[in-house]
Parts: structure tokens; sequence; C-alpha cells
């Protein structure tokens, strides 16, 4: 009797009590017995499972009630979500090269009262200075320094070139990408003076804050700006102008030694308007 | 519970209409599930498939008790099935026990298995040529060699029982090339 016959017979029972010992201790032996008995016996149970008239009624609910998609479909949908992206991202692009970020703080009518210009401005002007810009690495001309105080010569922070304020420059830099507040007409980006020349503040504000300003100047040293040592402290009162416009036209002298200066505007509510900078030469 | 009941009823009497209205009422539900996990329509259609197929066999079964509402076991049983699936698609693999007696306390599993089993011979047995499909459906539905003789038009019953070997012996072959029967018993 061939295995598969054996097979045939003991799974339905019909073999004899001394047939079927020797049978299963031959699989508990072979390995490859004990695979065919397996595999015949759940392809019994595959037949016994088998509903073809089922099966078939399933299918044809599935395919009317699941119909197929177009193997494109889900490259239509990629790509439509791809485009939809870029649409995004292009709206977002102009969106930002319209409406540009405020640098500073600047006055609305809703800004609290008016209070008197206090010397220790700096704290409250540190806070309107959130993330400095990108420092330019235009290089400054090459001064001779010279000594102010009982400091060291600003030119000699920077053994030849003065280094520039980061927070000041930032300010500054970012000033120049959103100048639609004001118009700066002296001094201007490349304004070089000499020490102890006159120098004439001329800018056109659009502000609903009128005069007085005050006017500080700082060195390039960070430290004077972050401790509020100013170089130059002086009050403008006066400004041509009403409602939302004032043009200051005012002239100071600069009693300051040779070096880098950046020089900030700001109103009687301690906001800052305007910040600008300018080397001064012997 | 006796609108629940009239689905399983038309279940084991292969009633069209009443299975149809299973797919109108509940297909999209499940699909809606399937997909939005990251499957497909066509998957959607499988797992709701074999749902139906496992529930009519458990149906079967004398003491089957329906004790929920219809929809809630269906979407039960398809919810494993889209695990079980869903897993294999990310490359994880299952163990399943050497045996194919696949003992488990949970009923709806075992059923699950078989139906993956099931669908493993099923695509091996439709690549067997038609003579071989006719001859292994009649002997494991216990005709004589005699009878698949007859219906097959066969020489004699020692030719019928020769090709009835090797078409099991290929069948066989088929199954265990595939590679999802590997996954289950490696």
């Amino acid at each position: 009797m061939d295995d598969q016959l054996i097979i045939e017979q003991y799974v339905a029972g019909k073999l004899t009590p001394d047939e079927c010992a020797a049978f299963e201790k031959r699989l508990a032996q072979e390995q490859d017995l004990a695979e065919s008995l397996r595999l015949y016996q759940m392809t019994q149970r595959f037949m016994a499972q088998r509903e073809p008239v089922l099966e078939q009624l399933l299918d044809t609910m599935g395919n009317k009630y699941f119909p197929a998609k177009p193997w494109y479909t889900k490259w239509i949908i990629w790509a439509f979500t791809g485009l939809l992206l870029l649409a995004v991202a292009v709206l977002f692009i102009i969106y930002n090269a319209k409406i540009p970020a405020p640098s500073t703080d600047l006055p609305t009518e809703n800004k609290p009262a008016p209070s008197e210009l206090a010397p220790s401005a700096t704290p409250r002007l540190l806070d309107t200075v959130k993330t400095p810009a990108p420092i330019s690495k235009e290089p400054e001309p090459s001064f001779t320094p010279s000594t102010q105080t009982d400091k060291p010569p600003i030119a000699a922070i920077a053994s030849s070139v003065y280094k520039a304020n980061p927070i000041l420059e930032g300010l500054w830099q970012e000033q120049l990408r959103n100048n639609q507040y004001f118009e700066l007409l002296n001094p201007n980006r490349d304004t070089i003076l000499i020490t102890q020349q006159q120098m004439v503040i001329q800018l056109c504000l659009r502000t609903t804050f009128p005069p007085p300003y005050e006017l500080r100047v700082y060195s390039n040293e960070p430290s004077d700006f972050y401790n509020d040592n100013r170089s130059l402290n002086t009050i403008i009162t006066e400004a041509i102008g009403q409602a939302d416009t004032f043009i200051v036209n005012h002239p100071i002298n600069l009693p300051l030694t040779e070096g880098l200066y950046y020089w900030l505007l700001v109103n009687k509510a301690e906001e800052l308007l305007t910040v600008g900078k300018f080397n001064i030469v012997k | 519970m006796l609108v629940q009941r009239k689905y399983i009823d038309g279940l084991l009497t292969h009633d069209s209409k009443i299975i149809e209205s299973i797919y109108r009422n509940y297909s999209h539900r499940i699909e809606h599930h399937v997909v939005r996990s990251g499957g497909s329509s066509e998957d959607a259609r499988d797992v709701f498939q074999d749902a139906l197929v496992i529930i009519y066999h458990k149906a079967q079964s004398p003491d089957f008790q329906l004790t929920s509402r219809f929809y809630t076991f269906l979407f039960g049983i398809c919810f494993r099935l889209w695990e079980r699936k869903r897993k294999k698609k990310s490359f994880q693999t299952m163990t399943i026990p050497v045996d194919a007696g696949y003992i488990s306390d949970d009923d709806i599993e075992e059923k699950i298995f078989e139906r993956e089993q099931y669908k493993i011979f099923l695509a091996a047995f439709e690549e067997l040529d038609q003579i071989c499909q006719q001859i292994l459906t009649l002997f494991f539905a216990e005709k004589s060699m005699e009878e698949i003789t007859q219906q097959t038009n066969l020489k004699n019953a020692h030719t019928t029982r020769n090709r009835k070997y090797r078409c099991q012996k290929k069948l066989e072959k088929l199954v265990k090339d595939d590679i999802r029967f590997q996954d289950f018993y490696k």
C-alpha cells in the first residue's frame, strides 16, 4: 500500500488498530510523511470549506459596491496634493513679500500715555529687540582710534575695522528692509563725519507721535548699549508737520572721537522710531 | 434583533437580495475605515468579503448566537482582518503555531486564520487545470474512483487514481511555493 493511500485511510479512520499504531510510529520518525499528512488534512479542510456559489455571489457584490479604481487614481491624488501645496507655498511667499513684518514698536492710536523721557530707557528698548537680522559684513573704514573717556579707544576693539554692534546693526538692517514708516535724508548710510563737525539729522517720520523725540547715540561697543552708556543724548523738541507726518531737521554737534556710532530716535513713550549709524573721522 | 438575524439567514441561504442589502448598508462604512487607515478600496473589498464568509462559517455552527448588532459583529471581524493584513503589508511577521490545527481561545482569530489558509489553497486550486479541479472536488466529496472515472471520462479507475495523485501533489507544491504559506509556517 503506498503512503498516499495509507494517509487517506488513516484520515478516513479505515486503518486497523495495528496499522494505525504502525503508521503513527512512522509519523513520529518520518518528517516527510508527517508533512504529507498535514497537507492532505489542509487540502481536505479547504475542499470542505469551498462555497463556490456564495463566493461567486460575494464577488459580484464586491464588484458592484467596491468598484475598481483606475491605477492612476492614486497618482492623480498625489499630483493634486502636490499642486495644492505648491500653490499654498507660492501664496505664502507672495503674502510675505507684500506685508513686511514690523521692525520696531511704532506708535499707534492706542499706545500708552506718553511719559516723561527717562534717561534709563534702554531696558525698554532692549525689549523691542527680538532677533537681530544678519549682520552685514560691509567693512567700515579704518580709522585711527583715540580715547573718549578712560575706556580704551573704540577702534581698538577691532584691530583694523570697527566691529558692528550686533543688536543695533540688526535693527538698522531690518529698518533698511522695512522703511515705509520713515524717510531718512541725513545722515545716510555712507555718511562719514569729521570729529567736532555739526551733523544735521534730517528725516521724515510717519508717526502719530509728535515731538519731543530723544536722540541717543551709542558707540559700536555692545556693552555701551546694554548699559545705556550713551555717547550723546539730545532732545529734539521741534519738528515740522502734523497728524501723522513730522519732518525733523535738527542740527547736533558731535563732540565724539573717531569711530562707528549708532543713533536711535525714541519717542516719549520709550518706543524706537528709527535707527541709523555714521562714522566719525578726524 | 430579528432584523439583524435576517442578515445571518440571508448569508446561510445565499439570498442575493439580503446579501446585497448588507453590501448596500455597510460596505461604505468599512471602506471608509480601511481607506482612512492607509488601505485601498480593494483591501476593503477583500476584508468585507472575507468577513462575510467567516460569519457564514460561524453561523453554520448550531450553537451560534448573534449577541450584538450585525454591523457590530461584522465590523469587529473586518477590523481584525484589516489589522492582520496591514501588519503583513508593513512587513511585520506573525508567529503562527506550526500545527495546522491552530489552537486559539478566540474563535474569530481561528476563523480568520482558516480563511487566510483557505485563500492560499484557493489560489493554488485555481491554477490547476479543469480536470484536476474536477477530480479533486469529486474525490473530497467522497465519490468513489469509479464515479469519478465516469464523470471525468477517464480510461479507468487506476488511471483516475494516478491522475488524482498527480493533481494533489501539484496542488500541494503550489501551496508550499506560495510565499504567504511560507510566512505562515516559517
